[in-house]
């Protein structure tokens, strides 16, 4: 059964399967805009929490890196409630719909970014940022010179952040509801999919996920690879 | 000139800085020793203005201002070089070419200071190095190279000779003593000036949170490390 649902699921990957390539457009689409709306605020929060002294900061460090283990269906729970009918954000009516995948997601990546980012603008440590400021670089070039120093930590927060979201089935499941075409992504997908026995998809959604950690560990390291040159 | 005057800073308990004076004359050389701990580098940061002082007065063209008003001012008259310098990632080249860019210098005129800087603090064997493979006494040189090329009027040295070894200092201080301009100030903290054949306007000696003046004729006596501060 196994062998026949794998060579299935690779046929259905090399001829383009429709109906396959729609979920992993929605997964990459949704995930994607996740990623994207939480780096700016992400980067911005992690950065300041590196450089500001302010009463409560190491706690605000300490609560962010506990929340990059908040199991994915809390915070499709929290959401679904905010969302319902009868939450406070009910009359947006978001529930079941890609925005709410969004949002859920974005509360899963956001944590990671400002944990993972802190460890990494730490790691350039206040040196990087006194040096840029002494030399007479601005506060907004000093920011792009240690943005540039610690990129390869960013680079892997938002790695990490990614490889989160894209394979969560907690929040996308609570909050999309699966539904096809619009809301069902790759791991709400393997889940239906294989709870019905039919594991050609699921296996071949699955390779997909494998591709794309694949992908992003290779970048990281030809990103690594890359000559520096200071901003 | 800028004349600091009751710079007072406490941690906690302890007090660091009490009723601490200090005039920086263009041209003129200020050393302050002191032993570990005693609060060398916290006077030094504060005359940067990277760390902020519980009371100062700063007189700057003319005027008694208070700290914080004259932040900004020392910020731009002065390049605070750290006892371990940061060097940005990439090659010795790159991190004079940053000091200059970040200051607006180009063309002509960056051709002209990156060439004397070359030539003073003799890079020109490690122009295409990784900066952060150099050994410590190179990078300390790097540093002070790279702090020059600013032009700053005050050039303030954080321990820079503590981890080099006798000749290291020696060619370090000729470095300091004949590349700057003639108007430029510096003032080098140091816990430990042996092997240093320095030749200072002004010494102060740190010690119980008070800053009191070694006069010419009481450097004899005042030794550290079995070598005499010479005039």
């Amino acid at each position: 059964m196994i062998s026949g649902a794998t060579a299935e699921a690779l046929r259905m990957l090399v001829t383009g399967d429709p109906a396959l390539w729609e979920i992993i457009m929605i997964s990459l689409s949704v995930s994607g805009r996740a990623l994207l709306l939480c780096v700016p605020p992400g980067i911005a929060l992690a950065f300041l929490l590196s450089y500001l002294d302010f009463p409560g900061r190491r706690l605000v460090v300490v609560m962010f890196q506990t929340l990059m283990s908040i199991p994915a269906v809390v915070v499709g729970l929290t959401v679904y409630l905010m969302l319902s009918r009868h939450g406070p954000f009910g009359d947006l009516k978001l529930l079941f719909s890609q925005t709410a995948m969004v949002v859920g997601q974005m509360l899963l990546a956001f944590p990671i970014i400002v944990a993972l980012g802190y460890s990494a603008f730490q790691a350039a440590g206040r040196r990087g940022w006194e040096t840029a400021r002494t030399l007479g670089a601005s506060r907004l070039r000093a920011f792009r010179t240690l943005l540039h120093e610690v990129r390869f930590g960013l680079f892997v927060a938002f790695a990490a952040a990614f490889g989160r979201i894209i394979s969560e089935v907690g929040v996308s499941m609570m909050v999309g509801g699966n539904i096809l075409g619009y809301t069902r992504n790759i791991p709400t997908a393997i889940a239906l999919e294989s709870s019905k026995g039919e594991f050609a998809q699921g296996i071949a959604l699955g390779i997909v996920l494998i591709l794309i950690a694949l992908t992003l560990n290779l970048s990281l390291h030809l990103f690594q690879g890359r000559e520096p040159v200071i901003v | 000139m800028i004349r600091f005057v009751e710079i007072h800073k406490r941690f906690g308990r302890r007090e660091i800085l009490a009723d601490v004076g200090l005039e920086i004359v263009p041209g003129e050389f200020t050393l302050i020793t002191g032993a570990n701990g005693s609060g060398k580098t916290t006077l030094l940061r504060i005359l940067a203005g990277l760390d902020r002082p519980d009371r100062a007065g700063v007189m700057l063209v003319g005027q008694m201002r208070s700290w914080r008003e004259s932040r900004k001012a020392l910020r731009r008259r002065t390049v605070y070089l750290h006892q371990r310098p940061y060097l940005f990632s990439g090659s010795v080249r790159d991190n004079l070419r940053y000091a200059l860019s970040v200051n607006g210098v180009r063309g002509r005129e960056a051709r002209r200071r990156l060439d004397a800087a070359i030539d003073s603090f003799f890079l020109d064997t490690l122009l295409a190095r990784d900066a952060r493979s150099l050994s410590g006494g190179e990078q300390q040189r790097l540093a002070l190279a790279r702090a020059c090329l600013t032009e700053p009027e005050v050039l303030l040295l954080d321990e820079p000779t503590a981890n080099m070894d006798a000749a290291s200092r020696a060619q370090f201080m000729s470095m300091l003593v004949h590349s700057g301009n003639r108007n430029q100030a510096v003032v080098l903290v140091s816990h430990d000036i042996a092997g240093l054949d320095l030749r200072c306007d002004h010494h102060f000696d740190l010690h119980d949170a008070k800053l009191r003046e070694i006069l010419p004729e009481q450097r004899d006596r005042h030794a550290y490390g079995g070598l005499k501060v010479v005039k």
